[in-house]
């Protein structure tokens, strides 16, 4: 029977046939409702008859709410995605420091707060900011609107980075970074010039991880988000609560999934381009 | 390897981290503080006729209460295989550094889970129109699962480089087959890393508020019925609920954290 040596796996049999299996039910558990938003939304008639055609993709991309809600939801996204790498690192460095009972202890929190209810989590944050008022902080000082939410999605996402950075630093050369600290090298030194520069593909991916779940929020913005800053996500949601906005929303639907799918794609395919040379 | 450097790194690093967590644990603070208050209100003021009344009065909360565990479960199990087998894929992918087959598979994953659960609500309306009905629990199961198995692979790939390619050669000289190999061989190295999947499918789906709000049809489940019942503010049960729900994740928490212990050692 034939093995892959590098990966004590083989390469026929019935374990592989599992594997695909697998793999042909994720295809089809994802791409089939892909396929069906599609087809709606380039439906230019509600009955099976009608011809497809662009006319939903158009009008969604001539609308000016439309375009600056999804404009909002990637600039919220990429603000998001820059300050929960930066924040995270600290974090990342001591977990990584440290392996046994607190850094395991760390890890474990960190994991628990990334799945935790996005419901709650939101409540949370407006209880928080109501009971701010209630001891009396000034309303110029409590923040609103696109802070607000900016503070939530940063709070909602920042554990991912620290597990992605985590991992990276972990595997980071220990006598460099001794090395640097004997030659008085202070902490964000240590970042700045050796930390970042040879974790930069962690850093890379987990700001592109990060980029994707944030730009498809929907609680930050409904809940403590503003009008004036409506994102894709609402807009989507109206469309959908509409009875004639079904393929508005498929489309728009479709132009978030691309947005949060293409930093990743690309970076894997830079990866692999960069790994075959 | 970076740990056990001997001299500390700077003030500022363990001046930030402390910060972070606090700002972490921020909200839930908040929300938790009002969930004990009410708790013990509840324990200190109601009795048992005044509890069951209250309850009765909010019809969602009992049949959340008991399918919202059993969904987790099935989620876990479901995952967890799913999973396992995806990981017998990834692990080659890895070594032949495909990432864009590994970043297409983890999608679903990946993906903001209020887009998936438009994706599949839309779907389901579109089917809907030609009289079918996808909505509903197992829908819920098989999407949580959908999503949980990337993670789960992910997290059995580094179980796979613990298992030794030259046990597997051995055991072929001997006359093992391949399932037998898999069960006495990789499994033993493998179980630490599927328990530790198993549990963060778990608890993924017990949290998960976006497909199983969107995807349940007439069933509600647990996530939204505590953030409808907080949002609107209708009875103190839901809040002294999320102040029971934070102590079940510091259990899981110890769960965690003893598991990654396991890990480590295996």
């Amino acid at each position: 029977m034939s093995t892959d040596s590098r990966t004590a796996l083989p390469s026929r049999g019935p374990l592989v046939g599992l594997a695909w299996g697998a793999l042909a039910l994720q295809v089809a558990v994802f791409l089939a409702p892909v396929a069906l938003v599609l087809w709606l939304s380039l439906l230019a008639a509600t009955d099976l008859a009608g011809q497809p055609s662009l006319v939903y993709w158009t009008s969604v991309l001539a609308s000016p709410q439309a375009l600056t809600a999804l404009f909002s939801s990637v600039f919220l996204a990429v603000l998001t995605a820059l300050c929960a790498t930066i924040i995270a690192s600290p974090l990342a460095f001591v977990i990584a420091l440290r392996g046994r009972f607190l850094g395991r202890a760390a890890l474990a929190f960190v994991i628990i707060m990334w799945l935790f209810d996005p419901g709650i989590r939101i409540l949370g944050w407006m209880r928080f900011f109501k009971d701010l008022e209630i001891v009396g902080f000034p309303p110029s000082m409590i923040p609103s609107g696109f802070v607000a939410e900016l503070i939530a999605r940063i709070h909602a996402w920042v554990p991912l980075p620290v597990l992605v950075l985590t991992f990276a630093f972990r595997r980071t050369d220990r006598g460099l970074l001794q090395t640097a600290w004997e030659s008085g090298a202070t902490s964000i030194t240590l970042f700045r010039c050796i930390l970042w520069p040879l974790c930069w593909r962690a850093v890379a991916l987990s700001t592109a991880l990060v980029f994707s779940g944030a730009v498809g929020s929907f609680l930050e913005p409904r809940l403590l988000g503003t009008e004036r800053f409506d994102q894709a996500s609402e807009w989507l949601q109206r469309a959908l609560e509409s009875e004639t906005g079904w393929p508005y929303a498929a489309a728009m639907l479709l132009m978030i999934l691309t947005l949060a799918a293409l930093p990743l794609l690309l970076l894997s395919i830079s990866a692999q381009r960069q790994a075959k040379l | 390897m970076i740990r056990r450097i001997i001299p500390m790194p700077g003030v500022l690093l363990y001046i930030a981290t402390p910060l972070l967590i606090l700002f972490l644990l921020l909200p839930l603070g908040a929300i938790l503080g009002l969930g004990l208050y009410y708790v013990l209100g509840i324990a200190v003021v109601a009795d048992l006729n005044q509890m069951m009344a209250a309850l009765g009065k909010e019809a969602g909360i009992a049949p959340a209460l008991g399918k919202t565990p059993l969904i987790a479960i099935a989620v876990m199990i479901l995952g967890t295989i799913w999973g396992l087998a995806l990981s017998l894929l990834w692990r080659r992918w890895i070594a032949h550094r495909r990432y864009l087959a590994l970043a297409a598979s983890s999608l679903p994953f990946l993906l903001p889970r209020f887009g998936l659960s438009a994706l599949f609500l839309l779907a389901s309306l579109k089917l809907a129109q030609w009289g079918g009905n996808a909505l509903g629990l197992g829908l819920v199961a098989l999407c949580q699962a959908a999503v949980a198995a990337p993670l789960v692979a992910a997290i059995l790939c580094f179980g796979w480089w613990r298992v030794d390619p030259a046990w597997r050669e051995t055991a072929l000289e001997a006359g093992a087959d391949e399932v037998t190999i898999f069960r006495y061989l990789t499994l033993p190295v493998l179980k630490p890393f599927a328990m530790f999947g198993a549990l963060i499918a778990f608890v993924l789906s017990l949290s998960d508020f976006y497909l199983g709000n969107g995807l349940s049809g007439d069933t509600v489940l647990l996530p939204s019925s505590v953030f409808s019942g907080i949002a609107q503010d209708v009875s103190p049960l839901y809040h002294a609920l999320v102040a029971l729900m934070i102590l079940v994740d510091f259990a899981i928490f110890i769960a965690v954290t003893r598991s990654l212990k396991r890990l480590n050692a295996a």
